[in-house]
């Protein structure tokens, strides 16, 4: 028995949802969507430069009172956006980090995280 | 699943510390190091005790934090391990030697930063550490290459790029990513391992973030996530070996046998003939580097297993073919 697979590459995108975290006890900032676009997009230029702020990242959806949100990238330029927000260190000064929480070529996939399931 | 591990959390005061720890456990890790730096080996090493720059060398357990607050941490993780880890940075080769002191190799690791090319060359060919680190904050100041690389590999040491430094500052993550892909492109991406070096506990990255950050060195996926898995790992089973070299295995007479060391007959005396004499035999052939251990293997098969006693572990800093010699003594 043989079975036939046909590899079709991998998809278009790539989705991926952070969480902006800010140190225990220190003041958030309020951060407004295009603020928080503009955030990442000096973070890649920081990081790569011309090239890598060429390419489009789309933020599908931003809750502002936890900071996290699901963006979009193609998915050649997934490892470069991701490396560009482990890197970040501060925002205006304040010390904060981009936690990678899922990552998934299937939005699908976000809806719900297995590793925060409580197994009682 | 694999487990992650970061080798270096700088050490910082205990409230600090048990954050940080807190926080590793959080991101996914499961083993953290916590490192003592010192600065340089001079001023903690046989120096009077008057002087000014003497600090003397902790001990491994008080680096790290109270079981009770390990607990803390450990709520909602499954396993959460620290360990102890002792760094430092050589500028000169007089210093070499100040390593090899029992202090010094108590910690669970010991991590090398050279600053020439020629104690990067004695770092990696003859001392005893574990991992050599690679400065992020500045140039290279000293060349890599390759056959040095190939003996490290030999001997299972391992380099160690941190990313912490990165994160603080845009000058020392020119040089990080400089550095560290110097280093990935001469040794392939072997035997390297990403560790954090964090102040705080907001400097640490999550494993995952950590893996893919081994991309942007040029390493290939599955080297990347080795870096903070497998390669610790093996590091780990490294610095076990490197604290008990230096150790045989003698036979000893159930007449002559300690006092202390009694209860190994009696819990053998249950086991059966065969299972005793071939753990003999597998604990002699260990010793294949002297003709002694084959007569005394011979010895050994001739006589009842009741008279042959137990295969005991002795410390030794004498060589072995003197142990080997009071051993075949005891046996005739």
């Amino acid at each position: 028995m043989y079975k036939r697979i046909v590899g079709k590459g991998h998809l278009p995108y790539a989705y991926l949802k952070i969480k902006l975290e800010f140190e225990d006890g220190a003041l958030e900032p309020e951060i407004e969507a295009a603020m928080f676009k503009y955030f990442i997009t000096q973070a890649i230029q920081s990081l790569h430069g011309e090239i890598g702020a060429s390419h489009s990242v789309d933020v599908l959806k931003f809750r502002k009172r936890h900071l996290e949100a699901i963006l979009r990238v193609s998915c050649s330029f997934l490892s470069k956006l991701w490396s560009s927000l482990t890197l970040v260190g501060n925002y205006k000064g304040q010390v904060c980090a981009f936690r990678v929480q899922q990552v998934s070529s299937h939005l699908m996939a976000l809806s719900s995280n297995s590793r925060e399931l409580n197994v009682s | 699943m694999a487990n992650f591990m970061d080798f270096n959390v700088q050490i910082s005061e205990k409230q600090h510390l048990a954050k940080t720890l807190a926080m590793a456990a959080k991101l996914g890790y499961s083993v953290a190091a916590v490192n003592h730096c010192a600065p340089s080996i001079d001023s903690i090493v046989k120096k009077k005790k008057k002087d000014k720059d003497y600090h003397a060398i902790p001990l491994p357990e008080t680096l790290k934090v109270d079981a009770e607050t390990l607990k803390n941490i450990m709520a909602g993780t499954k396993k959460f391990r620290q360990l102890s880890r002792f760094s430092t940075i050589m500028e000169d080769v007089a210093q070499l030697q100040k390593l090899n002191t029992p202090e010094i190799q108590a910690f669970d690791l010991v991590a090398v930063q050279p600053l020439t090319e020629k104690i990067f060359h004695v770092a990696v060919s003859s001392l005893k550490i574990d991992i050599i680190t690679v400065d992020v904050t500045q140039k290279l100041p000293y060349p890599i290459k390759r056959p040095l690389i190939n003996v490290a590999l030999e001997r299972g040491i391992y380099f160690e790029i941190q990313y912490s430094p990165a994160i603080r500052d845009s000058t020392s993550r020119k040089y990080m990513i400089a550095n560290a892909q110097t280093l990935i492109r001469v040794c392939k991406g072997k035997n390297v391992i990403i560790s954090s070096g964090c102040l705080k506990a907001m400097d640490l990255r999550g494993p995952h973030d950590v893996a893919n950050l081994g991309l942007l060195f040029g390493m290939s996926q599955e080297q990347a996530k080795a870096a903070i898995t497998t390669n610790c790992q093996s590091l780990l089973l490294h610095s076990e070996s490197r604290k008990i070299t230096k150790s045989t295995v003698g036979v000893v007479h159930k007449t002559k046998l300690e006092e202390k060391d009694k209860w190994i007959i009696e819990q053998n005396s249950a086991n059966s003939k065969n299972k005793s004499e071939s753990r003999l035999t597998d604990s002699e052939s260990r010793k294949t580097d002297n003709d002694n251990s084959k007569s005394v293997k011979r010895v050994l098969d001739g006589r009842q297993s009741d008279d042959i006693i137990e295969v005991k572990k002795f410390k030794l800093d004498v060589k072995c073919m003197e142990a080997n010699d009071i051993k075949s003594d005891v046996i005739k």
